[in-house]
């Protein structure tokens, strides 16, 4: 694997995950809870 | 299924007849053994939630009948009576009455009642009955009672209640098959029981029960046993997510109560002791008290010891050292295992991958983020299970009696001590138990300084300064966790304090009463520990897995970009690079504190959470080390230099690290749940800005001081 | 409530670790009167006072039960002269 095409892959997980997590933060404000840790609210799943 | 006159049936769509699996609720005395008969009931097939808008857990399980019907069990918080004192109560009381627009009213009720103390559990179960609904008397601890030389008679509670009465001892798993069955019958007989409301009091019950068929809709059985409550609940609890009484019915109540307080008439007083009447006369049937003089026993003995003026604080400390001990010795060698599997991995990757970004994502982003978090689950599931053992075996309410001379001290009692001791796993857990805090403004007082108890995510913070700080491996263990002790010493000393400061100025008022059941102590159910551990290294787990990956993830990419030009050192590319200016951005906040643009990074990112910054070192540091191999995170934080070649994680600046993240704000899900129980931003700003404000001053102090003392 | 009743009462608080006692009348708050009452620490209930001059420790109908200090000086009680663990006043 050359090194462009590993840096076009990474930019490409950076990107899902950058994504995954804004979409989880908003979210948790259409449904505002305890943040799903340690035990609370409901599975996250559930979005 | 006899019902008299006046009564209509229940909605169909309620009964069983309709096909549905009737839902049945479980409600009980604190302390009755519900928790067990629950997880018997249930097993692993529970689901935890929440009840919107109120920090009491709703725990819903599937238990199956005789025959293998799944049947819904709701288990209710404990409660001592439906006029509820605090909001898990009043979560109690809602469900009961069909308050609530989240949890539909259940159709069975299932009542656990500890029968070496019947006369007390009775007056829940006489409430629960006027409800209408059917019923299950579950007699729990029948073995205990047989112990204390009590014979107690299921059957004639059943015919003088007149409903099923199952005895049981959840503990063993005795009794479950008749419960089923007894669970599994398509009709349950409705209560006949009878008791004599004081006549002063009828007409005003009367009316109240109109209204509330009337105007707030209720069948006229549920409106009889909510008259009754109205009556009795003297400043009623409100939680969010309940209906209010229609204004018609409020008014009503309003008139009645102001014109027995004109007449001096002790109408609350009036209806309790009348049920206890009601109550005395079948426990007189029921039970037969033992007779013989026993003597002291187990439980009165070890508490002779544990709850005395002296051996009391002794064995209060004793308990706290054998878990900070623990925490230390046990959990070496799986973390040991857990750090050389990671750091093969990493190798592995490098050699088996060309050089390149992804193969930097993975190893320095992936792998050390989550891999630097992963390591502490031995010590987090050590917390949880000493904290699980002191619940189960009833040492925790010894506790919070133990500490409510210190707590009455600084405005609050002792049971504000047991949410405080839960912080130490978590503050979230810790804030969900001031739901048992009767008291608003204390149970106020008590969430704004919950997060300051050192809570289990700042362990891999403390544990990496700590590594950073006596790098000797030859170092006593003592010094290690004399200095953890000083951390959580620090962390509970501010909360204390700053619950004096905040009950004399923001949050006045008088030191509460408080009544505190203790219950006997009984021998740890290890089951129920080990499932709640399972439960935490799940949730932990699946954090490392998702949140913290892909903060890591997002994290090196912002540390990797924008590209430095050919030939620059992994430092000039840190520099230069995103995380790097949002570094150098806040450095000169945190220079004052001993802190440079690195561990800038480390804190903008763990405001989401402490352990990232674990983490965020990993990404940081680990792209500094030039040599092939994955240096183990403290030696990369060893070599950490100053641009004019001063060491940077000098002892003071760990420190100093280590007073800010005792202090910090550092945890969204705390922001979210503190605004969640307070209904607005007001106290989650507040607090954050208190906390962490008081973080910059104390690190300051530390490093300035120190400095000028030559450290 | 009996408020005229002429025996000598003292508070919870002030009745010596192994005394038994009997609830006269509970004072202040309303709605902890009604808890202590519905916890069956109502009028006339028998108390063994195990500990405590603050917070105070006591066996009642079985179960123990800690007050602290707030609350145990509004619990009104005649001492009994009946010595503490007898079969009446212990059954667990």
């Amino acid at each position: 694997m050359t090194a462009e095409v590993q840096s076009l892959l990474a930019l490409a997980v950076v990107a899902v995950a950058a994504l995954w997590l804004a979409r989880r933060a908003f979210a948790k404000r259409k449904h505002p809870g305890c943040g799903h840790d340690c035990g609370c609210g409901p599975k996250l799943t559930k979005h | 299924m006899q019902l008299p006159p006046h009564i209509n049936p229940p909605a169909p769509k309620r009964t069983a007849a309709s096909g549905r699996a009737p839902v049945y609720a479980l409600v009980g005395n604190p302390n009755c053994g519900k928790s067990t008969l629950f997880n018997a009931l249930t097993g692993l097939k529970q689901k935890v939630g929440n009840y919107p808008g109120v920090t009491v857990e709703k725990k819903v399980g599937t238990a199956y009948s005789q025959h293998g019907q799944p049947l819904t069990v709701i288990d209710l918080p404990g409660a001592y009576s439906l006029a509820a004192r605090s909001p898990d109560e009043a979560v109690t009381r809602d469900v009961l009455l069909g308050r609530r627009s989240d949890t539909a009213q259940p159709d069975r009720i299932l009542c656990i009642v500890d029968a070496t103390n019947l006369e007390r559990n009775l007056y829940l179960v006489h409430q629960v009955l006027d409800l209408g609904r059917p019923v299950i008397v579950v007699l729990n601890m029948m073995d205990l009672a047989a112990e204390a030389g009590m014979a107690v008679f299921p059957d004639k509670l059943a015919q003088d209640l007149g409903v099923p009465v199952i005895p049981c001892e959840a503990v063993r798993g005795k009794g479950l098959i008749e419960l089923r069955l007894a669970m599994s019958r398509p009709d349950l007989a409705l209560s006949k029981h009878a008791w004599d409301i004081p006549g002063a009091i009828a007409p005003a019950v009367a009316e109240i029960q109109a209204s509330l068929v009337a105007n707030d809709a209720k069948s006229p059985l549920i409106a009889r046993a909510e008259s009754l409550l109205l009556l009795t609940d003297q400043d009623s609890v409100r939680v969010a997510g309940s209906t209010p009484l229609s204004p018609r019915t409020a008014e009503i109540l309003a008139g009645w109560q102001k014109r027995w307080s004109a007449e001096g008439m002790d109408w609350a007083g009036t209806l309790v002791s009348s049920r206890y009447d009601a109550i005395g006369r079948i426990a007189a049937e029921v039970v037969q008290p033992g007779t013989v003089n026993q003597g002291p026993s187990p439980s009165d003995r070890i508490d002779a010891v544990v709850t005395h003026p002296f051996w009391g604080w002794v064995s209060l400390g004793a308990v706290m050292c054998l878990i900070f001990v623990s925490i230390f010795t046990l959990a070496e060698y799986p973390m040991n295992w857990i750090d050389g599997h990671m750091a093969s991995l990493s190798d592995w990757v490098k050699d088996s991958m060309a050089p390149g970004d992804l193969r930097d994502l993975i190893t320095d982003g992936a792998i050390s983020g989550v891999g630097g978090v992963v390591i502490f689950l031995p010590q987090i599931l050590i917390l949880f299970f000493f904290i699980g053992l002191l619940e189960s075996t009833g040492y925790m309410a010894r506790a919070a009696f133990i500490m409510d001379r210190l707590m009455s001290r600084v405005g609050l009692n002792g049971k504000s001590f047991i949410p405080l001791l839960s912080s130490y796993a978590c503050a979230i857990p810790g804030i969900m138990a001031t739901r048992t805090i009767e008291d608003a403004k204390d149970r106020l007082v008590t969430i704004l300084v919950a997060p300051l108890m050192s809570c289990s995510a700042r362990l891999p913070v403390y544990l990496l300064m700590i590594a950073a700080l006596v790098p000797n491996e030859r170092v006593p263990l003592a010094t290690k966790v004399g200095i953890m002790f000083l951390m959580y010493f620090l962390g509970t000393f501010a909360a204390f304090g700053f619950a004096w400061l905040f009950k004399r100025t923001l949050l006045k008022g008088e030191p509460p009463m408080m009544i505190m059941e203790l219950p006997p102590y009984r021998l740890p159910g290890l089951k129920d520990v080990a499932l709640q551990m399972l439960e935490r290294a799940w949730i932990f787990l699946r954090r490392a897995g998702t949140v913290i990956l892909g903060i890591s993830i997002v994290l090196w990419f912002l540390s990797a970009y924008p590209k430095a030009p050919e030939g620059a050192t992994p430092s000039e590319q840190l520099s230069g690079s995103f995380a790097g200016m949002a570094g150098h951005a806040l450095e000169p906040a945190i220079k004052p504190l001993g802190f440079d643009w690195q561990i800038g990074i480390g804190l903008i990112s763990s405001f989401a959470a402490r352990e990232v910054f674990v983490s965020t070192m990993g990404v940081v540091f680990n792209a500094e080390a030039d040599d092939g191999d994955t240096a183990p995170l403290r030696e990369a934080l060893l070599k950490a230099r100053w641009p004019n070649g001063r060491v940077l994680f000098t002892p003071l600046a760990c420190f100093g690290l280590m007073i800010f993240y005792v202090f910090a704000m550092q945890c969204v899900s705390t922001i979210a749940i503190v605004k969640r129980e307070t209904n607005g931003w007001k106290w989650p700003l507040f607090q954050t800005a208190y906390m962490t404000g008081t973080a910059w001053v104390l690190a300051l102090l530390v490093y300035q001081v120190g400095s000028a003392l030559g450290f | 409530m009996s408020s005229s009743s002429p025996i000598a009462r003292l508070p919870l608080c002030q009745l010596p670790a192994g005394a038994v006692g009997r609830v006269q009348a509970i004072t202040g708050d309303e709605g902890f009167c009604q808890r202590l009452r519905e916890m069956g620490f109502g009028e006339a209930a028998l108390i063994t006072k195990i500990s405590g001059t603050t917070t105070s420790l006591c066996q009642v109908n079985g179960t123990r039960i800690a007050l602290n200090h707030s609350a145990a000086m509004n619990i009104l009680v005649e001492r009994l002269p009946v010595a503490p663990h007898s079969a009446e006043t212990r059954r667990a």
